[in-house]
């Protein structure tokens, strides 16, 4: 399976293990790994809260590099970076008239056309449908021998539902199938899928607490 | 809109300047630095030229246009393109070939020099790396192609103006990154008066605000209570008198001289100093303090009244003030003189001078020179000179 890999900021520099296993592991899961030369980062959660518009070219010219390239599916391996390709994805494709703007300003600065063509999904989804749970079995040789293991999803690789889409939000079960295939024991608790508070509430006025 | 430039260029292998012409294709927006970035990446790689801040704060980038020295990032080239006339683009000493370094141009003087191969003058480190690839140094940088179309693209949003329909959080807006709002001055200062009362009183600040609220906004809960407990206070039982009002008009009538069998004629004590009694009286020689309870029991009661009053004070009503009260309720017989006096020292007085003239003028009881007297005994003298 081709797929346009995009690892986004993180990947490429605080954790470049997320990289790093990532180029290790995809040729056992038998994914090729088409790597995007000129991407920027997608505007996490700044820009798209300050410039809405700027953020819709942003990952508009990042779509648009992964289609050029003949994949039909754009891979990520952040959670921040699915969210707002798939948000982005989700409104130029909803929209002509934006998609026709917005082409409009691509190939005004030397980027390729974006006609919509392209997926976004997130490696957790490319291994846990599919072929990938199989064979994730057989590589996991290591395994993890019955290790009780609590996954946290956070917020953002499952809402909102409409955009992401790939499973529940309140009964998500793509990380307990990874546990599983890995050979560990997937512990339930109910705080599994909630917000793990990103930047952007960090720096929010803190409530006062009654003293 | 088509911008054409002509640019002095500069071998520094040959020493040759040639005047070189490019036309391209570029954004009504664009300057000059934008020009020669889109020259540099699509036509011609080896165009070198310094550049910084792109913001007109660092002054790299100055060069000539048509002889006037111009800051590139600044420079508009739509009217220029408009009017369909190529500048001349000169280095201000900082356009080169792309096969020196800039670590060269910073070294003054030494620009204008042939370079042969070999010793272009580069230093060691970026000698080696132009050995490395010398292929890979015409090819635009892919970041540097990212960078530079991710800042076109930001001028034609910005032309656009759109604004889409994302939701986000709200106080954010177009440009501005979400900050942190200044916390406002007053803001806790009403916060900090109840703490401060709160303290004072030793009761917890919520405490105090909870007592604080109006009775409207309280919770109903809180209104039934308080209203209990003022209903509970109300109708408590009190042991004793009723407690009078500390202050009544002198207009009102509360009965009280009627309810004590008051007197009209009574003239009542002052009430401020009893003492004046026993200073009243006239004293002769050897009369001191035991002949007093004997005058006092001479005048008939006079002195028991005063023990009696002495006695009873503080609960028993002054007869003097309540009659001379009722007196001072009726109307005045004559007008208010100049200078008011307070009403209490008129009615003192009047008491005074209704006991002279009932005693025969200096004479009886409370007269300021001889002692009292029961009305047809012998006045009792007292010592001349004495008080």
């Amino acid at each position: 399976m081709k797929v346009a890999y995009y690892k986004g900021c993180l990947a490429s520099l605080s954790a470049k293990e997320l990289d790093t296993s990532t180029q290790a592991l995809s040729p056992m899961l038998d994914i090729e790994l088409l790597e995007l030369e000129t991407v920027t980062c997608c505007g996490a959660g700044d820009i798209h809260e300050a410039e809405p518009d700027y953020y819709l070219h942003l990952n508009a010219r990042i779509l648009a590099y992964a289609e050029a390239t003949g994949a039909q599916t754009l891979m990520t391996i952040c959670n921040v970076c699915t969210l707002n390709l798939r948000q982005a994805n989700f409104q130029l494709q909803g929209d002509e008239a934006l998609l026709d703007r917005v082409n409009k300003n691509l190939r005004a600065v030397g980027v390729p056309e974006y006609t919509g063509g392209v997926e976004v999904k997130h490696l957790l989804w490319l291994i846990a449908e599919g072929e990938g749970y199989e064979l994730l079995k057989k590589v996991a040789h290591k395994g993890l021998k019955g290790l009780k293991v609590a996954p946290f999803y956070g917020c953002q690789i499952l809402r909102p539902s409409k955009v992401m889409g790939f499973e529940d939000p309140d009964r998500p079960w793509s990380l307990e199938a990874i546990i599983d295939a890995c050979g560990g024991e997937a512990v339930d608790y109910p705080r599994r899928s909630s917000a793990a508070a990103s930047r952007s509430s960090r720096r929010a006025r803190r409530p006062r607490s009654a003293s | 809109m088509l911008v054409g430039l002509k640019i002095w260029r500069y071998d520094s292998k040959s020493g040759d300047r040639a005047l070189k012409e490019y036309e391209i294709d570029a954004p009504e927006e664009a300057t000059l630095l934008d020009v020669l970035d889109l020259i540099k990446d699509r036509q011609d790689g080896t165009l070198a030229y310094r550049k910084s801040c792109r913001m007109m704060i660092c002054g790299s980038c100055g060069m000539r246009m048509d002889g006037a020295a111009v800051l590139a990032c600044k420079t508009r080239m739509y009217e220029i393109a408009e009017s369909g006339h190529a500048p001349v683009i000169s280095a201000m000493g900082n356009l080169r070939s792309s096969r020196t370094s800039s670590s060269t141009w910073s070294r003054s003087g030494r620009s204008s020099a042939p370079s042969a191969p070999g010793s272009s003058g580069l230093r060691p480190a970026a000698r080696r790396a132009r050995v490395r690839d010398p292929a890979g140094a015409h090819e635009p940088h892919p970041q540097g192609i990212a960078l530079h179309q991710l800042r076109l693209l930001r001028l034609r949003v910005q032309r656009d103006g759109v604004r889409p329909r994302v939701p986000r959080a709200a106080g954010a807006c177009e440009g501005n990154a979400l900050r942190r709002r200044p916390a406002r001055r007053d803001r806790g200062r009403a916060a900090r008066v109840v703490q401060l009362a709160a303290r004072d009183l030793g009761v917890h600040a919520l405490l105090l605000l909870q007592r604080a609220l109006p009775q409207g906004r309280r919770p109903a809960r809180r209104d039934r209570e308080a209203r209990r407990r003022v209903r509970q206070a109300r109708d408590r039982p009190r042991h004793g008198r009723e407690a009078r009002q500390v202050v009544r008009h002198l207009g009102e009538d509360d009965r009280l001289a009627a309810r004590d069998g008051a007197r009209a004629e009574d003239p009542g004590h002052p009430r401020g100093d009893q003492a004046d009694e026993v200073r009243g009286r006239a004293r002769g020689a050897g009369q001191g303090a035991a002949a007093v309870p004997a005058a006092c029991r001479a005048e008939g009661g006079g002195g028991a009244r005063a023990l009696r009053h002495r006695q009873d004070a503080g609960t028993r009503r002054r007869r003097g003030h309540r009659a001379g009260r009722a007196r001072a309720v009726a109307p005045r017989a004559q007008p208010r003189g100049r200078g008011a006096r307070p009403v209490r020292r008129r009615l003192v007085r009047a008491a005074v001078h209704r006991r002279r003239g009932a005693a025969g003028g200096d004479q009886g009881m409370g007269s300021l020179t001889q002692a009292d007297v029961t009305p047809g005994a012998e006045p009792t003298r007292k010592p001349e000179g004495g008080a």
